[in-house]
């Protein structure tokens, strides 16, 4: 389904259950659960925590359904949600550093990281994905997610996030050298070979 | 464009360029240097490796468990916000009642609650019917004061 059919359905659910439909309720937060436990888990860098904050989430998008106005996206005001429900849950845990770890345990092993990764390895898709969760602060990881993981447009992303799109473009730069420095690091002589 | 030059855009480029397509000086050098296009490859694909792996990460609980969670954690919340009135409430018409039920049949006793107030508030004046009585109550929300005439 494509973004703005997406959107489409998104706010016929919005409606229906305004109005008061339970069903159509039902339906609109299985069908925004999903995003909301992946930004959950940017946002908080641990599989458990996301789990919570999506939950949360849940609870506000029934409370505050109500006094949602159809001039914002769903899921722009579904992700500022998330975002302060993630700030909220680390004021109280405190900060956490086992993000990567819990994020290599929990993807699937039987996942095939293709041909060009063989070398690299799982280990170095591990190794990768600490560096995204570790090294990328927070703005550079949402905006690297969902623009190049996710695929978002530039402008889509910056509308979600609520940034300029000069800022969003910074962030994602920087997020890019991080992770592709990373990337070239465990594949030292490709790089060398080409100096030679 | 040289290859050292090319290796640095590559670090910031759009994924477009990596795979050679479009038509910026890094992409028609991608599209013709092997060696870089190797180097953009692998970029791609780790990326697309990253993407795969943090979307394999799903959410264990089931749709009905989240449900179920979220209904009971609605009904806490809705029971701690209505707490809040009622409990004061229950409290003030209980004091009531005892003082309305007292065995010795003698006048009821005053009842004397201590309410707090800002410094800076209005004080409040309470002015009580010829031959009743009053009790005050202080609630959690500082607008609300409960005052009960018997």
């Amino acid at each position: 389904m494509d973004d703005r059919s997406d959107s489409k359905v998104l706010e016929s659910l919005v409606r229906k259950a305004q109005g008061g439909d339970a069903r159509a309720f039902d339906d609109l937060a299985s069908r925004c659960r999903g995003r909301v436990y992946r930004w959950a888990l940017m946002a908080t860098g641990d599989p458990d925590d996301a789990e919570d904050v999506t939950q949360e989430v849940l609870v506000s998008l029934q409370s505050g359904l109500k006094g949602f106005e159809a001039r914002s996206r769903l899921t722009s005001w579904l992700y500022r949600v998330t975002r302060n429900a993630a700030t909220s849950l680390h004021r109280h845990r405190g900060a956490r550093a086992r993000a990567a770890d819990a994020v290599g345990r929990e993807s699937d092993p039987a996942l095939d990281p293709g041909d060009w990764v063989d070398d690299m390895g799982a280990s170095g898709l591990v190794e990768l994905v600490k560096t995204f969760f570790r090294e990328l602060p927070l703005r550079q990881r949402e905006v690297f997610d969902l623009v190049d993981l996710q695929g978002l447009s530039q402008g889509e992303a910056a509308e979600m996030l609520e940034m300029n799109a000069t800022t969003l473009r910074v962030h994602l730069f920087r997020a890019r050298r991080t992770i592709r420095a990373s990337i070239l690091a465990t594949h030292p002589a490709l790089v060398e070979d080409r100096h030679a | 464009m040289n290859c050292e030059t090319a290796t640095d855009l590559l670090l910031e480029a759009e994924l477009s360029e990596l795979e050679g397509v479009g038509d910026t000086a890094l992409a028609r050098h991608v599209a013709e240097c092997t060696r870089c296009a190797e180097v953009a490859q692998r970029i791609v694909a780790t990326e697309r490796a990253l993407a795969a792996t943090l979307d394999s990460v799903q959410s264990r609980r089931s749709d009905e468990t989240v449900r179920r969670d979220a209904a009971t954690a609605r009904a806490s919340r809705r029971w701690r916000s209505r707490a809040r009135v009622l409990i004061p409430l229950a409290l003030a018409a209980g004091i009531g009642a005892l003082v309305l039920l007292d065995p010795d049949g003698g006048p009821p006793p005053v009842v004397h609650v201590p309410v707090a107030f800002d410094a800076a508030a209005q004080r409040l004046r309470v002015d009580i019917p010829q031959g009743q009585n009053a009790v005050l109550y202080e609630t959690d929300n500082p607008d609300v004061i409960v005052v009960w005439f018997y």
